[in-house]
């Protein structure tokens, strides 16, 4: 839990096999969380994870760690829609609403495979997905790639940067809607210092308006979380 | 729609996600424009469709070397040439989007619709675009003559139609799968039969033969709206 100075009290959750530790009972003043029930997920044969449980309340933060294949990214995926889990369920619990399984559209994605569209460029891959969700513009999406030291890259080649700016558009993309899910899969592998503090401070906003799931194996991205949730 | 405050400021970090992603006009003009500008600076998917809608009839014109051919040969072979440069470049829009792992993204920030028909659109405009270079090119090398140009126009286009709204579902249904083109090959000819019996049927009296070209034309016709249909109701299973 985030104590009253600040910084990050980290408490590790442990997922083991067959076993599921959720996290303690929700205070009154969470709006919203997003609730992780006894998911499992198989590919053919393969499973990936199994019975994994938590709660993440609005305003948390939370690392996904775990060893190389364990599994972060597909809970990630999940957690989005973009896959579904074998067993168990993903909720987006709203104050007044009733449970939804329909995350998708809250969500923001930041993931290392670049999901960008190389033939396009900076400007035309955020304002495509500006028109997806009504009218913004062109002023205004300028002024948001400011802080992402975008503005000036606006009509190069998403495909021709560096890929320390192509993960900063990544992170612009994921969070230009405010969502109320920001799932981060190794957001900082390919990014310098500055981009590390811009990071810190796009995970701290989002404790405002929503959860953030980091999935990391570095331990520095991890110290941005308050607790862990390890695979 | 998003606020008139403006969303996208530090300061506004507090307020709720922007709406979910809208089926709209606006939505289906930035799929079609984003294909569009993509389409632009790499030119893969025109230049697949021109390479074979063109140098099909090159092929035929030596092999057949100054025969006249009927009315029904030549439509056959128009139809075949066209529906195979289709195949060949249509799929491009959705494996372009695998190969760029931005299906995922796609998944998340759009409206399912506005994808399909901003897709199907692109596609057609691709269609006709190329169709400007190799319909002349088949009628001049294969010695072609048109009697009713209204007719092989309105056969074309509704062709068009129905190979630009199959192409929509069925490249959907294959972007995910490991061999993708072969597999929307394999969707697709079974199912877009039909419509190329029917505008072979159609451009054949176009091109002279005596036979009844009404009943092709409603043929083809209610058979793009049937596919028309059976997209709009299934390309949420599909896509989700």
């Amino acid at each position: 839990m985030q104590n009253e100075t600040g910084s990050a009290e980290m408490e590790t959750l442990t997922v083991a096999e067959g076993a599921h530790r959720s996290t303690s009972s929700s205070p009154a003043s969470f709006a919203s969380s997003l609730q992780c029930s006894a998911v499992g997920k198989r590919f053919g044969t393969r499973v990936v994870m199994r019975d994994v449980s938590f709660e993440v309340k609005s305003g948390e933060v939370v690392a996904v760690v775990g060893r190389n294949g364990a599994g972060k990214s597909t809970l990630l995926r999940l957690v989005a829609g973009l896959t579904r889990p074998t067993v168990g369920s993903i909720r987006w619990l709203e104050e007044g609403t009733q449970h939804s399984d329909n995350l998708g559209w809250r969500c923001g994605l930041c993931a290392p495979d670049a999901p960008l569209y190389r033939e396009l460029t900076v400007g035309e891959n955020l304002e495509f997905w500006a028109q997806m969700r009504g009218a913004v513009s062109r002023e205004e999406l300028q002024a948001f790639l400011e802080r992402f030291q975008l503005r000036t890259r606006w009509n190069d080649l998403a495909g021709e940067l560096s890929s320390g700016l192509r993960a900063r558009l990544q992170l612009a993309v994921a969070t230009w809607h405010r969502p109320s899910v920001l799932l981060l899969d190794e957001p900082g592998a390919n990014l310098d210092e500055a981009g590390r503090t811009l990071l810190r401070e796009i995970v701290d906003e989002q404790r405002v308006r929503g959860v953030t799931l980091l999935a990391t194996n570095d331990a520095r991205e991890a110290e941005l979380a308050d607790r862990r949730v390890e695979l | 729609m998003i606020p008139a405050e403006p969303a996208l400021t530090r300061a506004s970090a507090a307020m709720p996600c922007v709406a979910p992603p809208l089926m709209s006009l606006r939505a289906v003009r930035a799929v079609f424009w984003k294909e569009w500008q993509s389409e632009w600076r790499t030119r893969a998917s025109v230049k697949a469709i021109a390479l074979f809608a063109i140098a099909a009839p090159i092929a035929l014109s030596f092999s057949v070397a100054g025969q006249r051919l009927s009315p029904e040969v030549l439509a056959g072979a128009l139809w075949t040439t066209l529906l195979f440069a289709a195949l060949i470049g249509l799929s491009r829009a959705w494996v372009k989007e695998e190969e760029n792992n931005t299906l995922a993204l796609l998944r998340l920030g759009c409206a399912s619709e506005a994808v399909l028909w901003g897709k199907v659109l692109w596609n057609g405009v691709l269609l006709l675009a190329t169709q400007l270079a190799a319909v002349p090119i088949f009628i001049v090398l294969l010695d072609a003559r048109v009697s009713n140009v209204p007719l092989f126009v309105l056969a074309l286009l509704l062709g068009d139609a129905g190979l630009a709204i199959a192409s929509g579902l069925l490249g959907a249904m294959s972007s995910g799968a490991r061999a993708r083109g072969a597999l929307f090959c394999a969707i697709a000819v079974p199912i877009l039969l039909p419509l190329l019996v029917s505008a072979s049927w159609a451009t054949a009296v176009a091109f002279g033969a005596r036979h009844d070209a009404q009943s092709a034309l409603q043929a083809m016709a209610a058979y793009d709206v049937a596919l028309l249909a059976a997209s709009w109701m299934l390309f949420d299973f599909v896509w989700n």
